[in-house]
């Protein structure tokens, strides 16, 4: 009889799951599978400490050049679509919630609350990176692109910037494109690694004996969702709004 | 020793060779390319890192030639400047930071915890397609055109005005920054999780707290660099302009990035070097290490305050007066540490039993050297002395004490100490102390004149120079003949001994440490069974007791 | 290795609580304040969310004492490059005009 069998009692499964899997999943270089996922999820967190400083680079760059022009600065971030910014936070953060409850149900062998998890994590990192296109679009209609579609004449009249202020704009505008560019290529690669997950998920490979591609994944998606926390204020908020 | 004839029955037999090794565990070339075991992983590193070293040791043949009259001309002044970027890039990326790390640790590590492989062997060898990729790159861009911004890539120098292959370059870098990435994690994640039982940190070799300090610095450090490199590219590329003055850009924001990974990354290439010290000189000395615990831990003092020094070397290029006085002071404790280390293997050597085989050769070297090479690191990390120095010969020499005098020398004695666990064989004694000894004549003879050119007054990467400096300059190009003559040695004479050497046993050193408890080479798992580890590191009292009457 | 120790309810209330302070820091940028104030509590809510983030969702909370260390490492080393580096941004105005400066 199939492992999925409802004939099985939960004990006679987790036990034939446990052996399956360990002749299976279990890897030569470990004693066994609790340790082959400590190993894996550690792996996953020193991957992410180095994301931290890949990210954290252009943060300081962002943070030093700032610094030194405040005003230029500060009236590029306010021109930025805070409304499509702020959603597409709640959206990762609402995403990070039905990712950590996939790792919940597969703990708890429940697949297909895990499938729907899964998936809902998915099509919310695809919204987010729907809404993104939606602002980059928005962005190339305001002319927000430096070296591209860019109008030094607006900030000089409009906003009141002096000529040798226009480029530290542009400067400005560089960082965002270049942190939002690289933050969505992570998400893209997340999807794409939460949508493996589902189909592995489908095909019936993850059970509370074995689950770590999930708990890893996991842990990649909701780093990204740390990193755009940190996006959020340092980008669309330098300046003070006015409502429009 | 008696001189009489002995009898062939009292003759040991000779070596047969271990039935199965991880040499002959499967055959052809794609069980090498798809290959999980750490230990083949480990030579195809060690082949691809001897080429690349030997492609940018003719770089710089070409550089010192030019250097043997002081008004140059042998190339064209770009060509030059060509020459030197790649000595530095191929020399610094693709050599001296990747090479104990991943030949030497890779091999070593799994051995020396026990273990049947590294945590993640698939990761292993994406690592190695990563830098073979990287390399491959590279060289490519250095071949097809050249580079000329020096291996520190300034801008707005490399970001708008040089006309050569800077991009390719610097992805080629980027790509070999991720595979020491995930070699770093791998290491880190197995020394963590894959330890014998009974292999408490406190038991662990020398050489495995080192790897780890190293993993540790590769990987806070390397995603630093790889941002700092691809802002560049895209500054190049899409003629942005992040660190273009034009802009508002500071060309000192790339220094601080650049110098971030940079710094940390001679202390990954000494690092490992140490490491290896501290299991060759206690071999050899037939003691166990003095003060192990001072030693492992200032493992740890050297990654972490490596950290905190990087400003040195931007102490003239325009950062705060406040900033280069506090980044001094970091840089003088930088070296305590470093002299804890100095010290106690110094003090291992005192009433140690010492025998002066070809890896204790090169260690005393390294000791030398490495002590005379960071004591002229507090002069470049003075600030007085750095206004006059900064950019001169005498920085040149001071790394390349280090680099070269240091961890070359510490490399060496590794490959020296573990080439009968990889490969089986015993080379020559007589020429691997030959060749010792060459490389330290020659070392000598190329680096000392280059303090004295420095503090007289020649900048570096000049192509041409003034008259006063000719006989230095020749000096110090014919040591590079001899130590090139030095360097080759070694490649005969291994590549010899695959055939002809005598079969080595599992441990012909008589050295403590798990790889020695298997045979050379290992069987592919490793170990029959996990080893369960009683006792501590570096036991060589007990023998010598034992020996004593 | 597989029960789960905390509740659906507690990640659906981490998950309110983050998206109040989305609400909040996004409702302090129309605060007409200095702009240096918009730095500091946007990254003060961001460090908060970011701690929940964290602790909740990536189980730091019930994580061995490795990965915390992994975790404080890596924000220690980040500190140290913004430190550091913005350190000299901070103080290059901090000498006085004098010749050759």
């Amino acid at each position: 009889m199939s492992p999925e069998s409802a004939i099985l009692t939960p004990e006679e499964r987790a036990v034939l799951d446990q052996s399956v899997l360990v002749r299976h999943r279990l890897e030569e270089q470990f004693r066994d599978l609790d340790q082959q996922h400590e190993a894996a999820s550690l792996g996953m967190w020193i991957f992410l400490a180095t994301e931290v400083m890949f990210f954290g680079s252009l943060f300081l760059g962002l943070g030093a050049y700032r610094y030194l022009y405040e005003e230029a600065f500060e009236k590029a971030s306010i021109k930025l679509n805070w409304i499509i910014g702020g959603t597409n936070t709640v959206v990762l953060l609402v995403s990070s919630l039905f990712m950590v409850l996939a790792v919940h149900y597969v703990k708890l062998a429940r697949r297909k609350e895990l499938l729907v998890c899964l998936g809902l994590t998915a099509l919310l990192g695809l919204l987010f990176l729907a809404l993104k296109g939606l602002e980059y679009y928005l962005d190339y209609r305001d002319n927000l692109i430096p070296g591209w579609r860019f109008d030094p004449e607006e900030w000089i009249e409009k906003e009141g910037l002096r000529a040798e202020q226009v480029p530290q704009v542009e400067l400005f505008l560089m960082f965002y494109w270049i942190m939002t560019g690289l933050h969505g290529l992570h998400v893209t690669l997340g999807i794409a690694a939460v949508l493996t997950m589902l189909i592995l998920a489908w095909r019936g490979h993850f059970s509370p004996a074995y689950y770590s591609p999930v708990d890893v994944t996991a842990l990649y998606w909701h780093f990204v969702d740390t990193v755009w926390i940190f996006l959020l204020p340092m980008l669309y908020l330098l300046g003070s709004h006015t409502f429009p | 020793m008696s001189t009489a004839t002995l009898e062939p029955s009292s003759l040991p037999l000779p070596l047969e060779e271990p039935k199965e090794t991880y040499l002959n565990a499967s055959r052809g070339v794609m069980s090498w390319l798809l290959t999980k075991d750490h230990k083949r992983i480990a030579l195809l590193y060690l082949i691809t890192v001897t080429v690349m070293f030997f492609i940018g040791g003719v770089a710089i043949t070409i550089v010192r030639l030019n250097l043997m009259t002081p008004r140059g001309g042998l190339v064209e002044p770009d060509t030059y400047n060509k020459l030197f970027t790649a000595h530095g890039v191929i020399m610094v990326f693709f050599f001296l930071v990747p090479v104990v790390p991943t030949v030497l640790g890779n091999f070593c590590l799994p051995l020396m915890i026990g273990a049947k492989d590294l945590a993640f062997p698939r990761i292993n060898l994406a690592s190695w397609y990563l830098f073979v990729l990287g390399a491959a790159w590279t060289l490519f861009a250095v071949l097809a055109g050249g580079v000329d911004t020096g291996w520190t890539f300034y801008t707005p120098y490399s970001s708008k005005s040089s006309h050569y292959n800077v991009i390719p370059t610097m992805i080629g870098v980027v790509i070999s920054g991720f595979s020491s990435i995930f070699t770093g994690l791998n290491f880190i994640v197995t020394t963590h999780k894959l330890r014998a039982p009974g292999l408490y940190w406190w038991r662990l070799p020398l050489f495995v707290w080192t790897i780890y300090a190293t993993s540790f610095i590769f990987l806070l450090a390397v995603p630093v660099l790889a941002m700092a490199l691809i802002l560049v590219i895209l500054e190049r590329w899409l003629h942005i302009g992040v660190f273009d003055p034009a802009y508002g850009g500071d060309p000192l924001l790339f220094q601080h990035l650049f110098w971030f990974y940079s710094h940390p990354a001679v202390y990954i290439m000494i690092l490992p070097g140490m490491g290896i010290i501290s299991e060759v000189i206690p071999c050899f000395a037939r003691k166990p290490l003095f003060g192990y615990t001072a030693v492992a831990l200032s493992s740890f003092g050297i990654a972490t305050l490596s950290f905190i020094v990087w400003a040195h070397h931007m102490f003239v290029a325009g950062i705060s007066i406040y900033a280069a006085m506090i980044f001094s002071i970091l840089s003088y404790m930088v070296a305590v540490p470093s002299a804890i280390k100095v010290f106690n293997w110094t003090a291992t050597l005192y009433k140690g039993c010492i025998s002066f085989e070809a890896p204790m050769l090169f260690s005393l070297g390294f000791v030398a050297l490495f002590t005379a090479g960071g004591l002229t690191g507090l002069f470049l990390a003075s600030l007085g002395m750095d206004m006059h120095v900064h950019d001169t010969y005498f920085v040149i020499a001071h790394f390349h004490f280090i680099m070269v005098g240091g961890m070359v020398m510490g490399y060496m004695a590794g490959l020296h100490y573990w080439w009968p666990k990889i490969s089986g064989r015993m080379y020559s004694d007589w020429w691997s102390k030959m060749a010792a000894l060459i490389i330290f004549v020659g070392f000598f003879l190329t680096f000392l004149p280059q303090f004295l050119l420095g503090y007289a007054g020649m900048p570096r990467r000049y192509h041409r120079y003034p008259e006063e400096y000719h006989v230095w300059n020749v000096m110090s190009s014919a040591g590079a003949s001899i130590l090139a003559v030095g360097y080759a040695l070694p490649l005969f004479y291994f590549l010899y001994s695959l055939k002809y050497g005598p079969r080595a046993e599992p441990n012909p050193w008589h050295a403590t440490g798990l790889e020695w408890q298997t045979s050379s080479p290992p069987p592919k798992d490793n170990f029959a069974e996990t080893p369960v580890v009683v006792r501590g590191p570096y036991e060589y009292e007990a023998e010598k007791a034992q020996n004593e009457p | 290795m597989a029960e789960p120790l905390i509740r659906v309810q507690t990640y659906v209330v981490v998950c309110v609580l983050l998206v109040l302070l989305t609400v909040l820091t996004v409702g302090l940028s129309f605060w007409h304040v200095p702009p240096v104030w918009h730095i500091v509590l946007g990254l003060c809510i961001a460090v908060c969310k970011a701690s929940l983030v964290v602790l909740f969702f990536m189980h730091a909370l019930i994580s061995t004492r490795l990965t915390w260390i992994v975790i404080l490492v890596s924000c220690f080393w980040l500190g140290i490059l913004l430190v550091l580096t913005l350190g000299d941004y901070f103080s290059r105005g901090m000498v006085p005009a004098a010749p050759g400066h």
